[in-house]
C-alpha cells in the first residue's frame, strides 16, 4: 500500500495547524482532502495547501516541503509515522503518544513538549524547550525518545519525568532545569547552569562542562553498571551512534540539586 | 521388555507437579564471580519438601548474552506457589547476589505473571536508591560498597513442571554413579532444566508418607537394596544401587527432553562394563501429579 504523500504548494500565510493530521489513519481519500486546518484563523482545506497522493492506512504520512510556519505537527501522534522533508515548525511532536515522528530539517521551540511515548527524531538543530513541560502542566516528557542530531535550544528537557532525549550536538542554557527523573544525554558542548531544581534523573555529558550551579557536588569518578544498558539502547537509535555500546562506562558524578533533594545526578564520561 | 544399549527400561512413568518458575540472569565482573553469586543463590535448594524451593544453575552465559555484557550466569528457582516463590527470590537475591562483589541482577524471562525482584530489595538503599527505566524496563540502582548493584524491578513468574525422574538401577554405587553422573552432564547442556540435587542426583528417593505421622516423605523402601527381603522390594538380586535424577523444566516438553537425553546417556555409559541393569522412574501411582512421562513413549 502506497503511503500517503502530501507536497506543500506555498508557504502558509500564517502559522499552520497541522495536529489534525495525526489521527488521519482511518480516513478516506476525499475526507482527507476535505480535512479543515486552521491557519490564522481561516480553514482551508488540505488539497487547497498540499497536493495529496496515496492512502493513509499504510500507516505512512509523508510530507515534502517544510515551513517553520507549520505548528503542532504530529502532536498526539498515537500510531504510525509521519515524516516530514523541511522544518516542522513548533510544538512538532508536543505530546507524543506512540508512533514515529522524523523531521528532516530543523524543529522549533517546544519540539516534544509533554510527549508521553514514541519516537521523536529531528536530524536538525530543535529549538528551546525540546521536551520541556507545557506551560501550566506538572512535567515534561513523561516516556519515549526525543533524538535531536543537532543542536538544542535553552531549558531542553525541562521538568522532564521520564524517558530518554538525546542531543548530538550543543544544549543551551539551563538544560535540564527541574528535571524531575530521566536522562538526557548531550554529546556536544552545554550551556550556562544546567540543572537548577534538578530532583532526579541522569543529565550525561561527552564532554566536561565549563561550570556547574554550586548545588551540585562531585563524587569523584566511578564505573557506573546501569550505562553499559542505556549506551545499549542509545547505540540503535541510529548507526551513527553505534559506537555508544563501545563507550567505557567511567564517569565523573555530580549529584543534584542540592537545594531540591540533590537525587539528580550530572555525569560526566571520562574517556581515557 | 523394551532395552536401550542392552539396558532394560521398566514399563512405568515419572509423576511430576505443576509449579511456578523463574529464571535470573546473574552477572559479575568475571564468570567466577557470577559463579559463586549463582552457587550462593540456589544454595539448599534441593527439595520443596524442606527448602522452600528448587534451584539450580541452568547455563553459563557469554557476555553478549547478557543485559550489561559481562559474564553471567541463568539461574532457575521452582516453587510450588507464587507467594513462597516470591519470598524465596527475595530471600536468595538479597541476601546471596546483592552480597556478591561486582553483580548485578535481572530478569531472564520476558513473558509472565510481574514477580518483584528489585521493587523490594530497593529499600536496602536506604532512600539512597535510584531508578532508571530504559525502555519499558525499570532497573533500581542501589549504593553499596563496592559502588551500585544493579537489578531489574521485575522478574516473571511462569508455570512449570518439577519433579520429573528417572532411576539408575546398578550393579554397584560406582556402575550407578557413573551412569547417573552421565546422564546429568547430558541434562545440563539442555535449556529450560535443571537437576537441583547434589551433583544433580539423589540417593534418598522418597515416597509419600511415613509411619510417623509428622513426616509427610520417607525413605522410598522399595527401591532401598538393604530392604530387600524385609519389605516389598522392586529389586532383583543383580541391582545392589539406585540413584535418581530429578528435573525440573520450565515447561513439559523440557522435561521429556531432559529425561530422554539422560536416560540415553545412562544407558550407554552403563553398557560399558554392564553396571546398568534397570532404568525406573518414580511415580505415587498417577494420583497426585497431573504431569506423567511414560519412559517407553518418551523413549520412542
Amino acid at each position: 500500500m502506497n503511503e500517503l504523500r502530501l507536497v506543500l504548494r506555498e508557504e502558509p500565510p500564517y502559522p499552520l495547524d497541522l495536529s489534525p493530521l495525526s489521527g488521519l489513519w482511518s480516513l478516506r481519500p476525499a475526507e482527507i482532502r476535505r480535512l479543515s486546518l486552521d491557519c490564522g484563523g481561516t480553514t482551508p482545506a488540505l488539497s487547497e495547501l498540499f497536493d495529496v497522493a496515496g492512502s493513509a492506512r499504510s500507516g505512512r504520512l509523508r510530507i515534502e516541503g517544510g515551513s517553520p510556519r507549520f505548528l503542532r505537527l504530529g502532536a498526539g501522534l498515537e500510531t504510525g509515522t509521519i515524516e516530514v522533508h523541511g522544518a516542522a515548525g513548533e510544538q512538532a511532536g508536543r505530546g507524543l503518544h506512540g508512533g514515529r515522528l522524523v523531521v528532516h530539517g530543523d524543529a522549533g521551540d517546544w519540539c516534544g513538549a509533554g510527549m508521553r511515548g514514541g519516537h521523536l527524531l529531528v536530524h536538525g538543530r530543535v529549538g528551546s524547550c525540546a521536551g520541556a513541560a507545557w506551560p501550566g502542566e506538572p512535567t515534561g516528557m513523561n516516556e519515549g525518545i526525543l533524538h535531536a542530531r543537532g543542536d538544542a535550544g535553552a531549558r531542553c528537557g525541562e521538568a522532564m519525568r521520564r524517558g530518554l532525549l538525546l542531543v548530538e550536538g550543543d544544549a543551551g542554557d539551563c538544560c535540564a532545569a527541574r528535571m524531575r527523573a530521566g536522562t538526557i544525554v548531550v554529546m556536544g558542548r552545554l550551556g550556562r547552569c544546567a540543572g537548577p531544581g534538578m530532583r532526579r534523573g541522569s543529565l550525561i555529558l561527552m564532554r566536561s562542562p565549563r561550570a556547574l550551579p554550586a548545588t551540585f557536588r562531585s563524587g569523584g569518578c566511578m564505573p557506573l553498571g546501569i550505562l553499559k544498558l542505556l549506551f545499549r539502547q542509545v547505540a540503535m537509535l541510529h548507526g551513527d551512534l553505534k559506537f555508544f555500546s563501545k563507550l567505557p562506562i567511567l564517569v565523573e558524578r555530580h549529584t543534584g540539586d542540592l537545594s531540591n533533594g540533590g537525587k539528580g545526578e550530572v555525569l560526566t564520561l571520562q574517556v581515557r | 521388555m523394551k532395552k536401550l544399549h542392552g539396558v532394560a527400561v521398566d514399563d512405568t512413568f515419572a509423576e511430576a507437579f505443576p509449579m511456578r518458575a523463574t529464571r535470573l540472569l546473574v552477572t559479575a565482573r568475571t564468570p567466577a564471580w557470577a559463579m559463586r553469586a549463582g552457587c550462593a543463590a540456589t544454595g539448599f535448594a534441593t527439595s520443596v519438601i524442606a527448602c522452600g524451593c528448587e534451584a539450580g544453575i541452568e547455563r553459563e552465559l557469554s557476555s553478549s548474552e547478557t543485559p550489561d555484557g559481562r559474564p553471567g550466569i541463568a539461574i532457575l528457582l521452582f516453587a510450588t506457589s507464587a507467594k513462597e516463590l516470591r519470598r524465596q527470590v527475595q530471600n536468595r537475591v538479597g541476601q546471596c547476589i546483592l552480597t556478591c562483589p561486582s553483580s548485578a541482577c535481572f530478569s531472564g524471562l520476558e513473558q509472565g505473571e510481574a514477580l518483584p525482584l528489585g521493587r523490594g530489595l530497593r529499600y536496602f538503599g536506604d532512600g539512597h536508591q535510584v531508578s532508571k527505566k530504559i525502555g519499558k524496563t525499570r532497573y533500581w540502582r542501589i549504593p553499596v560498597m563496592d559502588g551500585e548493584f544493579l537489578i531489574e524491578e521485575d522478574t516473571r513468574m511462569i508455570e512449570a513442571v518439577g519433579g520429573g525422574n528417572f532411576l539408575v538401577l546398578g550393579r554397584d554405587e560406582a556402575s550407578a554413579l557413573a551412569a547417573a553422573e552421565a546422564a546429568v552432564t547430558e541434562i545440563s547442556g539442555l535449556p529450560g532444566t535443571i537437576t537441583p540435587f547434589p551433583g544433580g542426583i539423589v540417593r534418598s528417593g522418597s515416597k509419600v508418607g511415613s509411619k510417623y505421622a509428622a513426616l509427610p516423605a520417607s525413605t522410598n523402601d522399595a527401591y532401598c537394596p538393604t530392604l530387600r527381603g524385609q519389605t516389598r522390594s522392586a529389586l532383583g538380586p543383580e541391582v545392589g544401587c539406585v540413584l535418581e535424577v530429578v528435573i525440573d523444566g520450565l515447561d513439559e516438553d523440557a522435561v521429556a527432553e531432559a529425561m530422554r537425553a539422560g536416560i540415553r546417556a545412562a544407558c550407554k555409559a552403563g553398557a560399558n562394563d554392564g553396571g546398568v541393569r534397570r532404568i525406573g522412574a518414580g511415580n505415587y501411582g498417577g494420583s497426585l501429579g497431573p504431569f506423567h512421562f511414560h519412559l517407553h513413549r518418551i523413549l520412542a
